[in-house]
Protein backbone atom coordinates (compact mmCIF):
# COMPACT_ATOMS: atom_id res chain seq x y z
CA UNK A 1 0.00 0.00 0.00
CA UNK A 2 1.38 3.19 -0.89
CA UNK A 3 1.30 6.47 0.94
CA UNK A 4 -0.05 8.73 -1.99
CA UNK A 5 -2.93 6.72 -2.47
CA UNK A 6 -3.46 6.19 0.85
CA UNK A 7 -3.41 10.23 1.27
CA UNK A 8 -5.58 10.41 -1.98
CA UNK A 9 -8.24 7.91 -0.19
CA UNK A 10 -8.62 9.93 3.17
CA UNK A 11 -9.32 12.93 1.12
CA UNK A 12 -12.07 10.91 -0.70
CA UNK A 13 -13.33 9.19 1.73
CA UNK A 14 -13.55 12.68 4.04
CA UNK A 15 -15.87 14.02 2.04
CA UNK A 16 -18.01 10.99 1.65
CA UNK A 17 -18.09 10.49 5.26
CA UNK A 18 -19.52 14.34 5.81
CA UNK A 19 -22.77 13.41 3.58
CA UNK A 20 -23.64 10.15 5.01
CA UNK A 21 -24.85 8.93 8.34
CA UNK A 22 -22.18 8.12 11.14
CA UNK A 23 -21.28 4.08 10.94
CA UNK A 24 -18.03 2.70 12.32
CA UNK A 25 -15.37 5.02 12.19
CA UNK A 26 -12.61 2.90 9.55
CA UNK A 27 -15.27 2.36 6.69
CA UNK A 28 -17.58 4.94 4.54
CA UNK A 29 -20.23 4.57 2.33
CA UNK A 30 -20.79 6.12 -1.43
CA UNK A 31 -22.50 5.97 -4.24
CA UNK A 32 -21.84 3.08 -7.04
CA UNK A 33 -20.80 5.86 -9.69
CA UNK A 34 -17.89 6.79 -7.17
CA UNK A 35 -16.46 3.60 -7.71
CA UNK A 36 -13.76 2.99 -10.47
CA UNK A 37 -14.69 -0.19 -12.73
CA UNK A 38 -11.17 -0.09 -13.78
CA UNK A 39 -9.68 0.02 -10.61
CA UNK A 40 -12.03 -2.79 -9.35
CA UNK A 41 -11.22 -5.14 -12.49
CA UNK A 42 -7.52 -4.96 -11.83
CA UNK A 43 -7.82 -5.17 -7.82
CA UNK A 44 -9.87 -8.46 -8.18
CA UNK A 45 -7.50 -10.03 -10.63
CA UNK A 46 -4.41 -8.88 -8.16
CA UNK A 47 -6.73 -10.09 -5.34
CA UNK A 48 -6.68 -13.65 -7.18
CA UNK A 49 -2.87 -13.34 -8.22
CA UNK A 50 -1.99 -13.05 -4.50
CA UNK A 51 -4.48 -16.23 -3.35
CA UNK A 52 -2.62 -18.32 -5.68
CA UNK A 53 0.75 -17.34 -4.69
CA UNK A 54 -0.02 -19.47 -1.34
CA UNK A 55 -2.39 -22.01 -2.86
CA UNK A 56 -1.01 -23.53 -5.16
CA UNK A 57 2.29 -21.72 -5.87
CA UNK A 58 3.81 -21.70 -1.71
CA UNK A 59 2.34 -25.11 -0.81
CA UNK A 60 4.10 -26.35 -4.33
CA UNK A 61 7.35 -24.80 -3.75
CA UNK A 62 8.12 -26.31 -0.14
CA UNK A 63 6.35 -29.58 -1.05
CA UNK A 64 9.49 -29.93 -3.86
CA UNK A 65 11.84 -29.18 -1.39
CA UNK A 66 10.99 -31.90 2.04
CA UNK A 67 11.33 -35.43 2.10
CA UNK A 68 9.08 -37.02 0.06
CA UNK A 69 7.15 -38.88 3.97
CA UNK A 70 6.54 -35.32 4.51
CA UNK A 71 5.42 -33.70 1.12
CA UNK A 72 1.76 -33.79 2.19
CA UNK A 73 1.73 -32.68 5.50
CA UNK A 74 3.91 -29.56 4.27
CA UNK A 75 1.13 -28.55 1.22
CA UNK A 76 -1.42 -29.26 3.83
CA UNK A 77 0.00 -26.47 6.05
CA UNK A 78 -0.48 -24.15 3.38
CA UNK A 79 -4.00 -25.08 2.62
CA UNK A 80 -4.98 -25.10 6.27
CA UNK A 81 -3.36 -21.90 6.83
CA UNK A 82 -5.52 -20.30 3.95
CA UNK A 83 -8.53 -21.60 5.67
CA UNK A 84 -8.28 -20.73 9.24
CA UNK A 85 -6.58 -17.08 8.53
CA UNK A 86 -9.59 -16.13 5.94
CA UNK A 87 -11.72 -16.90 9.38
CA UNK A 88 -9.68 -14.84 11.61
CA UNK A 89 -9.55 -12.36 9.10
CA UNK A 90 -13.22 -11.62 8.85
CA UNK A 91 -13.96 -12.20 12.82
CA UNK A 92 -11.47 -10.16 13.82
CA UNK A 93 -8.51 -9.75 11.36
CA UNK A 94 -9.11 -6.95 9.43
CA UNK A 95 -10.87 -4.89 11.93
CA UNK A 96 -7.09 -4.82 14.18
CA UNK A 97 -5.06 -4.19 11.30
CA UNK A 98 -7.22 -1.26 9.49
CA UNK A 99 -9.56 0.45 11.76
CA UNK A 100 -8.25 3.43 13.36
CA UNK A 101 -7.26 2.83 16.86
CA UNK A 102 -3.79 3.84 18.37
CA UNK A 103 -0.46 3.93 16.38
CA UNK A 104 0.15 0.30 17.41
CA UNK A 105 -3.18 -1.69 16.73
CA UNK A 106 -6.76 -0.90 15.40
CA UNK A 107 -9.45 -0.79 16.79
CA UNK A 108 -12.97 -3.29 17.12
CA UNK A 109 -14.89 -1.08 14.99
CA UNK A 110 -15.29 -3.60 12.13
CA UNK A 111 -15.39 -7.11 14.07
CA UNK A 112 -17.51 -9.51 11.72
CA UNK A 113 -16.76 -6.77 8.77
CA UNK A 114 -19.32 -4.65 10.65
CA UNK A 115 -19.97 -1.76 8.50
CA UNK A 116 -19.25 -3.51 5.14
CA UNK A 117 -22.08 -2.80 3.20
CA UNK A 118 -23.94 -3.19 -0.70
CA UNK A 119 -27.11 -1.89 -1.32
CA UNK A 120 -28.27 -2.29 -4.38
CA UNK A 121 -31.72 -0.33 -4.34
CA UNK A 122 -29.92 2.58 -2.46
CA UNK A 123 -27.07 2.44 -5.30
CA UNK A 124 -24.63 2.42 -1.94
CA UNK A 125 -21.80 0.57 -1.01
CA UNK A 126 -18.99 0.66 1.53
CA UNK A 127 -15.18 1.70 1.08
CA UNK A 128 -12.23 1.79 3.13
CA UNK A 129 -10.27 5.53 3.43
CA UNK A 130 -7.14 3.38 2.07
CA UNK A 131 -8.72 2.21 -0.80
CA UNK A 132 -11.46 4.90 -1.87
CA UNK A 133 -12.18 3.94 -5.78
CA UNK A 134 -12.86 0.07 -5.03
CA UNK A 135 -15.86 -1.46 -2.73
CA UNK A 136 -14.39 -2.63 0.70
CA UNK A 137 -15.06 -5.98 0.04
CA UNK A 138 -12.88 -5.99 -2.78
CA UNK A 139 -9.75 -4.42 0.05
CA UNK A 140 -10.91 -6.83 2.84
CA UNK A 141 -10.19 -9.66 0.06
CA UNK A 142 -6.92 -8.31 -1.13
CA UNK A 143 -5.35 -7.79 2.64
CA UNK A 144 -7.25 -10.94 3.49
CA UNK A 145 -4.53 -12.83 0.79
CA UNK A 146 -1.66 -10.76 2.21
CA UNK A 147 -2.55 -12.26 6.06
CA UNK A 148 -2.67 -15.26 4.60
CA UNK A 149 0.57 -15.60 2.75
CA UNK A 150 2.45 -14.43 5.66
CA UNK A 151 2.15 -17.17 7.96
CA UNK A 152 2.52 -19.78 5.62
CA UNK A 153 5.69 -18.59 4.42
CA UNK A 154 6.50 -19.47 7.96
CA UNK A 155 5.92 -23.19 8.04
CA UNK A 156 9.11 -23.61 5.85
CA UNK A 157 11.10 -22.44 8.83
CA UNK A 158 9.60 -25.42 11.14
CA UNK A 159 8.69 -27.78 8.12
CA UNK A 160 8.90 -31.64 8.65
CA UNK A 161 9.08 -31.31 12.52
CA UNK A 162 5.88 -29.29 14.18
CA UNK A 163 2.98 -30.83 14.99
CA UNK A 164 0.23 -29.70 12.90
CA UNK A 165 -2.38 -28.29 16.32
CA UNK A 166 0.55 -26.80 17.66
CA UNK A 167 0.76 -25.42 14.00
CA UNK A 168 -2.62 -24.03 13.81
CA UNK A 169 -2.73 -22.94 17.03
CA UNK A 170 0.46 -20.65 16.38
CA UNK A 171 -0.98 -19.56 13.23
CA UNK A 172 -3.96 -18.38 14.73
CA UNK A 173 -2.04 -16.73 17.70
CA UNK A 174 0.59 -15.45 15.72
CA UNK A 175 -1.83 -13.73 12.89
CA UNK A 176 -3.66 -11.30 15.60
CA UNK A 177 -0.52 -10.95 18.11
CA UNK A 178 1.67 -10.13 15.35
CA UNK A 179 0.41 -9.79 11.71
CA UNK A 180 -2.61 -7.56 12.83
CA UNK A 181 -0.19 -5.23 14.68
CA UNK A 182 2.27 -5.06 11.73
CA UNK A 183 0.05 -4.02 8.67
CA UNK A 184 -1.54 -1.40 11.15
CA UNK A 185 2.39 -0.05 11.87
CA UNK A 186 2.72 0.56 8.49
CA UNK A 187 -0.82 0.32 6.35
CA UNK A 188 -2.98 2.21 8.51
CA UNK A 189 -2.37 6.02 7.95
CA UNK A 190 -2.49 5.88 12.05
CA UNK A 191 0.31 3.54 12.32
CA UNK A 192 3.38 4.74 14.24
CA UNK A 193 5.51 3.58 11.02
CA UNK A 194 3.16 5.16 8.76
CA UNK A 195 3.41 8.58 10.63
CA UNK A 196 7.31 8.41 10.62
CA UNK A 197 7.20 8.18 7.13
CA UNK A 198 8.48 4.70 6.18
CA UNK A 199 8.29 3.08 2.78
CA UNK A 200 6.53 -0.16 2.60
CA UNK A 201 5.05 -0.36 -0.96
CA UNK A 202 3.99 -4.01 -0.92
CA UNK A 203 5.30 -5.70 2.24
CA UNK A 204 8.94 -5.96 2.67
CA UNK A 205 8.35 -5.19 6.17
CA UNK A 206 4.89 -6.32 7.04
CA UNK A 207 5.50 -9.64 5.16
CA UNK A 208 8.88 -10.57 4.71
CA UNK A 209 10.71 -9.41 7.28
CA UNK A 210 7.84 -10.38 9.61
CA UNK A 211 7.75 -13.53 8.38
CA UNK A 212 11.44 -14.37 8.45
CA UNK A 213 12.14 -13.18 12.01
CA UNK A 214 9.36 -15.25 13.22
CA UNK A 215 10.82 -18.76 11.07
CA UNK A 216 14.08 -18.08 12.62
CA UNK A 217 12.81 -18.36 16.00
CA UNK A 218 10.84 -21.54 14.96
CA UNK A 219 13.71 -22.82 13.66
CA UNK A 220 15.48 -22.16 16.92
CA UNK A 221 12.58 -23.59 19.05
CA UNK A 222 11.37 -26.69 17.38
CA UNK A 223 15.26 -27.69 17.36
CA UNK A 224 16.92 -29.07 14.36
CA UNK A 225 15.19 -32.51 12.74
CA UNK A 226 16.66 -35.67 13.18
CA UNK A 227 19.45 -36.37 11.15
CA UNK A 228 20.40 -32.75 10.44
CA UNK A 229 23.40 -32.13 9.46
CA UNK A 230 24.65 -36.01 9.00
CA UNK A 231 22.33 -37.39 6.60
CA UNK A 232 21.28 -36.10 3.59
CA UNK A 233 17.67 -34.56 2.96
CA UNK A 234 16.77 -35.32 -0.59
CA UNK A 235 14.25 -32.92 -1.28
CA UNK A 236 11.33 -34.82 -2.96
CA UNK A 237 11.09 -33.17 -6.40
CA UNK A 238 12.56 -30.09 -7.46
CA UNK A 239 10.05 -29.87 -10.37
CA UNK A 240 7.40 -28.68 -8.12
CA UNK A 241 9.67 -25.97 -6.32
CA UNK A 242 10.13 -24.72 -10.25
CA UNK A 243 6.32 -24.68 -10.70
CA UNK A 244 5.66 -23.12 -7.53
CA UNK A 245 8.50 -20.34 -7.64
CA UNK A 246 6.86 -19.76 -11.49
CA UNK A 247 3.26 -19.34 -9.69
CA UNK A 248 5.02 -17.09 -7.20
CA UNK A 249 6.61 -14.79 -9.84
CA UNK A 250 3.42 -14.32 -11.60
CA UNK A 251 1.50 -14.19 -8.51
CA UNK A 252 3.49 -11.13 -7.01
CA UNK A 253 2.14 -8.92 -9.85
CA UNK A 254 -0.94 -9.01 -8.46
CA UNK A 255 1.01 -8.36 -4.82
CA UNK A 256 3.17 -5.59 -6.07
CA UNK A 257 1.28 -3.92 -9.03
CA UNK A 258 -1.71 -4.45 -6.84
CA UNK A 259 -0.65 -2.06 -4.09
CA UNK A 260 -1.04 0.45 -6.01
CA UNK A 261 -5.11 -0.13 -5.43
CA UNK A 262 -5.62 1.31 -9.02
CA UNK A 263 -5.20 0.26 -12.50
CA UNK A 264 -2.92 3.27 -12.73
CA UNK A 265 1.24 4.21 -13.93
CA UNK A 266 2.33 3.82 -10.75
CA UNK A 267 0.84 -0.11 -10.91
CA UNK A 268 2.88 -0.74 -14.68
CA UNK A 269 5.96 0.90 -13.08
CA UNK A 270 5.88 -1.70 -9.91
CA UNK A 271 4.91 -4.79 -12.43
CA UNK A 272 7.80 -3.69 -14.77
CA UNK A 273 10.28 -3.53 -11.55
CA UNK A 274 9.32 -6.46 -10.20
CA UNK A 275 9.97 -8.36 -13.02
CA UNK A 276 13.45 -6.71 -13.56
CA UNK A 277 14.72 -7.14 -9.99
CA UNK A 278 13.18 -11.06 -9.93
CA UNK A 279 15.12 -11.35 -13.31
CA UNK A 280 18.26 -9.69 -12.22
CA UNK A 281 18.33 -11.68 -8.74
CA UNK A 282 17.95 -15.35 -10.58
CA UNK A 283 20.81 -14.31 -12.53
CA UNK A 284 23.26 -13.02 -9.32
CA UNK A 285 22.43 -15.96 -7.46
CA UNK A 286 23.55 -18.35 -10.02
CA UNK A 287 26.31 -16.71 -11.19
CA UNK A 288 27.18 -16.59 -7.28
CA UNK A 289 26.44 -20.09 -6.98
CA UNK A 290 28.60 -21.00 -10.66
CA UNK A 291 31.80 -19.19 -8.86
CA UNK A 292 31.08 -21.17 -5.73
CA UNK A 293 30.33 -24.18 -6.71
CA UNK A 294 31.17 -24.24 -10.90
CA UNK A 295 27.52 -25.24 -11.63
CA UNK A 296 24.04 -23.62 -11.30
CA UNK A 297 21.36 -25.17 -9.93
CA UNK A 298 17.94 -24.94 -10.50
CA UNK A 299 16.79 -24.73 -6.82
CA UNK A 300 19.25 -21.74 -6.77
CA UNK A 301 17.81 -19.86 -10.04
CA UNK A 302 14.28 -20.72 -8.13
CA UNK A 303 15.87 -19.17 -4.67
CA UNK A 304 16.90 -16.68 -6.61
CA UNK A 305 14.18 -15.37 -7.93
CA UNK A 306 12.21 -15.18 -4.61
CA UNK A 307 14.54 -13.31 -3.14
CA UNK A 308 14.50 -10.87 -5.95
CA UNK A 309 10.67 -10.67 -5.88
CA UNK A 310 11.14 -10.28 -1.70
CA UNK A 311 13.49 -7.38 -1.85
CA UNK A 312 11.55 -5.12 -4.67
CA UNK A 313 8.60 -5.84 -2.49
CA UNK A 314 8.64 -2.22 -0.09
CA UNK A 315 10.54 -0.61 -3.43
CA UNK A 316 8.09 -1.94 -5.75
CA UNK A 317 5.97 1.53 -6.31
CA UNK A 318 8.83 4.38 -5.24
CA UNK A 319 11.93 3.08 -7.79
CA UNK A 320 12.96 3.00 -11.01
CA UNK A 321 14.30 0.65 -13.29
CA UNK A 322 18.09 1.48 -12.30
CA UNK A 323 17.15 0.44 -8.37
CA UNK A 324 15.17 -2.37 -9.05
CA UNK A 325 18.69 -3.83 -11.26
CA UNK A 326 20.87 -2.98 -8.21
CA UNK A 327 18.20 -4.02 -5.42
CA UNK A 328 17.88 -7.68 -7.91
CA UNK A 329 21.54 -7.65 -7.80
CA UNK A 330 21.73 -7.29 -4.27
CA UNK A 331 19.56 -9.36 -3.70
CA UNK A 332 20.65 -12.71 -5.43
CA UNK A 333 23.76 -12.55 -4.24
CA UNK A 334 23.11 -11.69 -0.20
CA UNK A 335 20.29 -14.12 -0.43
CA UNK A 336 22.58 -17.04 -1.24
CA UNK A 337 25.10 -16.06 1.91
CA UNK A 338 21.61 -16.14 4.41
CA UNK A 339 20.97 -19.58 2.79
CA UNK A 340 24.11 -21.01 3.05
CA UNK A 341 26.81 -19.30 4.97
CA UNK A 342 24.76 -17.31 7.04
CA UNK A 343 22.94 -19.93 7.88
CA UNK A 344 25.60 -22.18 9.13
CA UNK A 345 26.84 -19.35 11.08
CA UNK A 346 23.55 -18.69 13.13
CA UNK A 347 23.23 -22.71 13.76
CA UNK A 348 19.18 -23.09 13.15
CA UNK A 349 17.37 -25.65 10.99
CA UNK A 350 15.58 -23.03 9.12
CA UNK A 351 14.33 -26.26 6.87
CA UNK A 352 13.54 -24.27 3.70
CA UNK A 353 15.74 -20.91 4.52
CA UNK A 354 12.61 -18.47 5.58
CA UNK A 355 15.15 -16.94 7.21
CA UNK A 356 17.89 -16.76 4.88
CA UNK A 357 15.51 -15.71 2.03
CA UNK A 358 12.35 -13.84 3.23
CA UNK A 359 14.44 -12.44 6.29
CA UNK A 360 17.45 -11.20 4.70
CA UNK A 361 15.78 -10.41 1.42
CA UNK A 362 13.02 -8.22 3.33
CA UNK A 363 16.29 -6.22 5.17
CA UNK A 364 17.97 -5.53 1.72
CA UNK A 365 14.95 -4.55 -0.10
CA UNK A 366 13.76 -2.27 3.38
CA UNK A 367 17.19 -0.83 3.40
CA UNK A 368 17.79 -0.21 -0.28
CA UNK A 369 14.27 1.01 -0.65
CA UNK A 370 15.85 4.46 1.22
CA UNK A 371 18.80 4.73 -0.83
CA UNK A 372 16.95 3.95 -4.63
CA UNK A 373 13.22 5.43 -3.36
CA UNK A 374 12.87 8.24 -6.00
CA UNK A 375 10.68 11.09 -5.15
CA UNK A 376 9.63 11.44 -8.99
CA UNK A 377 7.44 8.02 -8.34
CA UNK A 378 6.67 7.84 -5.01
CA UNK A 379 6.14 11.45 -4.14
CA UNK A 380 8.02 11.86 -0.95
CA UNK A 381 11.51 11.74 0.35
CA UNK A 382 12.94 8.43 1.78
CA UNK A 383 15.10 8.13 4.77
CA UNK A 384 17.38 5.29 5.46
CA UNK A 385 17.47 5.97 9.01
CA UNK A 386 13.38 5.76 8.87
CA UNK A 387 13.30 2.50 6.36
CA UNK A 388 16.18 0.97 9.24
CA UNK A 389 13.50 1.89 12.42
CA UNK A 390 10.73 0.34 10.38
CA UNK A 391 12.98 -2.75 9.35
CA UNK A 392 14.89 -3.44 12.50
CA UNK A 393 11.20 -2.93 15.00
CA UNK A 394 9.54 -4.93 13.15
CA UNK A 395 12.44 -7.82 13.00
CA UNK A 396 12.73 -7.46 16.98
CA UNK A 397 8.99 -6.91 17.51
CA UNK A 398 7.94 -10.67 15.63
CA UNK A 399 10.87 -12.19 16.99
CA UNK A 400 10.12 -11.59 20.60
CA UNK A 401 5.92 -12.17 20.13
CA UNK A 402 7.26 -15.36 18.22
CA UNK A 403 9.45 -16.70 21.00
CA UNK A 404 6.46 -16.06 23.49
CA UNK A 405 3.54 -17.60 21.46
CA UNK A 406 5.67 -20.82 21.30
CA UNK A 407 6.97 -20.82 24.83
CA UNK A 408 3.32 -20.88 25.90
CA UNK A 409 2.56 -23.57 23.01
CA UNK A 410 5.64 -25.66 24.32
CA UNK A 411 4.41 -25.98 27.37
CA UNK A 412 0.73 -27.08 27.05
CA UNK A 413 -0.12 -28.82 23.99
CA UNK A 414 3.60 -29.18 22.69
CA UNK A 415 5.45 -28.30 19.59
CA UNK A 416 7.09 -31.02 17.83
CA UNK A 417 6.29 -34.72 16.88
CA UNK A 418 7.97 -37.27 18.67
CA UNK A 419 10.77 -39.36 17.75
CA UNK A 420 9.00 -42.48 15.85
CA UNK A 421 6.87 -39.97 14.25
CA UNK A 422 9.09 -37.96 12.63
CA UNK A 423 11.25 -40.99 11.38
CA UNK A 424 7.78 -42.14 10.00
CA UNK A 425 7.17 -39.12 8.16
CA UNK A 426 4.68 -36.35 9.28
CA UNK A 427 2.34 -37.74 6.44
CA UNK A 428 1.14 -40.97 7.56
CA UNK A 429 2.13 -40.22 11.25
CA UNK A 430 0.15 -37.16 11.41
CA UNK A 431 -2.66 -37.49 8.62
CA UNK A 432 -2.84 -41.52 7.69
CA UNK A 433 -1.61 -40.53 4.08
CA UNK A 434 1.05 -41.18 2.32
CA UNK A 435 2.76 -40.67 -1.62
CA UNK A 436 2.99 -44.03 -2.80
CA UNK B 1 11.46 -67.39 10.63
CA UNK B 2 10.55 -66.63 14.40
CA UNK B 3 7.48 -66.70 15.09
CA UNK B 4 5.03 -67.17 18.09
CA UNK B 5 1.31 -67.84 18.06
CA UNK B 6 1.58 -66.29 13.92
CA UNK B 7 2.38 -62.90 15.21
CA UNK B 8 5.61 -61.82 15.34
CA UNK B 9 7.35 -60.76 18.96
CA UNK B 10 9.55 -58.58 20.18
CA UNK B 11 12.12 -60.82 22.29
CA UNK B 12 14.04 -59.41 24.88
CA UNK B 13 17.24 -61.56 26.21
CA UNK B 14 19.66 -63.28 24.79
CA UNK B 15 19.25 -66.82 24.89
CA UNK B 16 19.44 -67.92 21.46
CA UNK B 17 22.59 -69.36 19.61
CA UNK B 18 24.22 -66.86 17.66
CA UNK B 19 24.06 -66.76 14.25
CA UNK B 20 26.15 -68.72 12.12
CA UNK B 21 26.45 -67.01 9.11
CA UNK B 22 26.11 -63.31 10.11
CA UNK B 23 29.10 -61.06 8.77
CA UNK B 24 31.11 -59.64 12.09
CA UNK B 25 32.64 -56.48 10.72
CA UNK B 26 30.10 -54.87 12.89
CA UNK B 27 29.58 -54.33 16.73
CA UNK B 28 26.61 -56.06 18.15
CA UNK B 29 25.54 -52.62 19.07
CA UNK B 30 25.85 -51.30 15.41
CA UNK B 31 23.42 -54.16 14.17
CA UNK B 32 21.16 -53.60 16.72
CA UNK B 33 21.09 -50.34 16.01
CA UNK B 34 20.19 -50.73 12.29
CA UNK B 35 17.96 -53.59 13.24
CA UNK B 36 16.03 -51.08 15.38
CA UNK B 37 15.95 -48.34 12.86
CA UNK B 38 14.22 -51.13 10.51
CA UNK B 39 11.65 -51.82 13.09
CA UNK B 40 10.89 -48.24 13.30
CA UNK B 41 10.04 -48.16 9.88
CA UNK B 42 8.26 -51.51 9.47
CA UNK B 43 6.40 -50.72 12.18
CA UNK B 44 5.03 -47.33 10.28
CA UNK B 45 4.59 -48.44 6.69
CA UNK B 46 3.58 -51.90 7.13
CA UNK B 47 1.62 -52.16 10.65
CA UNK B 48 4.64 -55.28 11.22
CA UNK B 49 5.65 -55.92 14.39
CA UNK B 50 9.26 -57.50 14.44
CA UNK B 51 12.10 -58.67 16.91
CA UNK B 52 14.80 -56.14 16.61
CA UNK B 53 16.96 -57.46 18.90
CA UNK B 54 16.58 -60.96 17.16
CA UNK B 55 17.43 -59.88 14.20
CA UNK B 56 20.43 -58.39 14.62
CA UNK B 57 21.35 -62.14 16.10
CA UNK B 58 20.03 -64.22 13.18
CA UNK B 59 20.51 -64.09 9.74
CA UNK B 60 17.80 -66.37 8.47
CA UNK B 61 15.45 -64.69 10.52
CA UNK B 62 16.89 -60.89 8.97
CA UNK B 63 16.90 -62.46 5.61
CA UNK B 64 12.83 -62.83 6.47
CA UNK B 65 12.55 -59.40 7.39
CA UNK B 66 14.54 -57.97 4.38
CA UNK B 67 11.77 -59.42 2.40
CA UNK B 68 8.89 -58.14 4.33
CA UNK B 69 11.04 -54.26 3.88
CA UNK B 70 11.64 -54.89 0.26
CA UNK B 71 7.55 -55.53 -0.20
CA UNK B 72 6.99 -52.26 1.79
CA UNK B 73 7.14 -50.36 -1.07
CA UNK B 74 9.23 -47.79 1.25
CA UNK B 75 12.35 -45.27 -0.13
CA UNK B 76 14.08 -45.52 3.65
CA UNK B 77 13.12 -49.27 4.28
CA UNK B 78 14.88 -50.44 1.01
CA UNK B 79 17.82 -48.33 2.06
CA UNK B 80 17.86 -49.63 5.09
CA UNK B 81 17.31 -52.98 3.71
CA UNK B 82 20.31 -53.03 1.11
CA UNK B 83 22.52 -51.19 4.36
CA UNK B 84 21.52 -54.16 6.29
CA UNK B 85 22.56 -56.90 3.79
CA UNK B 86 25.70 -54.88 2.79
CA UNK B 87 26.70 -54.52 6.25
CA UNK B 88 25.37 -57.53 8.43
CA UNK B 89 25.06 -60.05 6.27
CA UNK B 90 28.10 -59.55 4.05
CA UNK B 91 26.27 -59.47 0.85
CA UNK B 92 28.32 -57.41 -1.65
CA UNK B 93 25.92 -54.36 -2.92
CA UNK B 94 24.56 -54.81 -6.70
CA UNK B 95 26.80 -52.41 -9.27
CA UNK B 96 24.75 -49.21 -10.22
CA UNK B 97 23.59 -50.01 -14.03
CA UNK B 98 25.65 -48.20 -16.30
CA UNK B 99 25.28 -44.38 -17.06
CA UNK B 100 23.65 -44.70 -20.46
CA UNK B 101 25.73 -41.86 -22.27
CA UNK B 102 23.58 -38.75 -23.04
CA UNK B 103 23.21 -37.72 -26.86
CA UNK B 104 22.14 -34.36 -27.53
CA UNK B 105 21.72 -34.06 -31.36
CA UNK B 106 23.04 -36.72 -32.38
CA UNK B 107 26.04 -36.17 -30.51
CA UNK B 108 27.50 -38.01 -27.95
CA UNK B 109 28.29 -36.08 -24.56
CA UNK B 110 29.39 -37.67 -21.19
CA UNK B 111 26.66 -38.68 -18.51
CA UNK B 112 26.07 -36.28 -16.27
CA UNK B 113 28.30 -36.12 -12.77
CA UNK B 114 26.71 -37.81 -9.65
CA UNK B 115 25.68 -35.35 -6.63
CA UNK B 116 28.60 -33.75 -5.00
CA UNK B 117 28.98 -35.99 -2.11
CA UNK B 118 27.33 -33.80 1.04
CA UNK B 119 24.85 -32.55 -0.74
CA UNK B 120 21.51 -31.47 1.25
CA UNK B 121 23.40 -32.72 4.10
CA UNK B 122 22.86 -29.65 6.32
CA UNK B 123 21.87 -27.17 3.66
CA UNK B 124 19.11 -27.47 1.50
CA UNK B 125 20.52 -24.78 -1.01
Amino acid sequence: MNLSSRSRGLRAAGAAMALLPAGPAAAASVAFDQISAGDTAWMLSATALVLLMTIPGLALFYAGMVRKKNVLATTLQSFAVCALVTVLWVVVGYSLAFTPGSPFIGGFDQLLLRGLSYFKEAGQLSVSPIAPTIPESVFVMYQLTFAIITPALITGAFAERMRFSAMLLFVTAWSLLVYAPVAHWVWEPGGWLATLGAQDFAGGTVVHINAGAAGLVCAYMLGRRDGYGSEPFMPYNLALTLMGASLLWVGWFGFNAGSAVAADGRAGMAMLVTQVAAATAVLSWMLVEWIMRKRASLLGACSGAVAGLVAITPASGFVDVGGALAIGLAAGVLCYWGATGLKRLLGADDSLDVFGIHGVGGMVGALLTGVFSSKAISGAEASMLVQAVGAFATFFYSAGMTLMILLLLRFTVGLRVNGDEEQAGLDLALHGERIV
Amino acid sequence: MAAEGGMWVARVGNGRAPPGTGEVSMTDGDKLALSTRMYVRLRHCTGRITDAMWMAQNADYAREILKLARRGGDDELLRLADRFEEVVLGVKPKPAPAPSPAYVNGVEHEASPLPIPGKYTGSLR
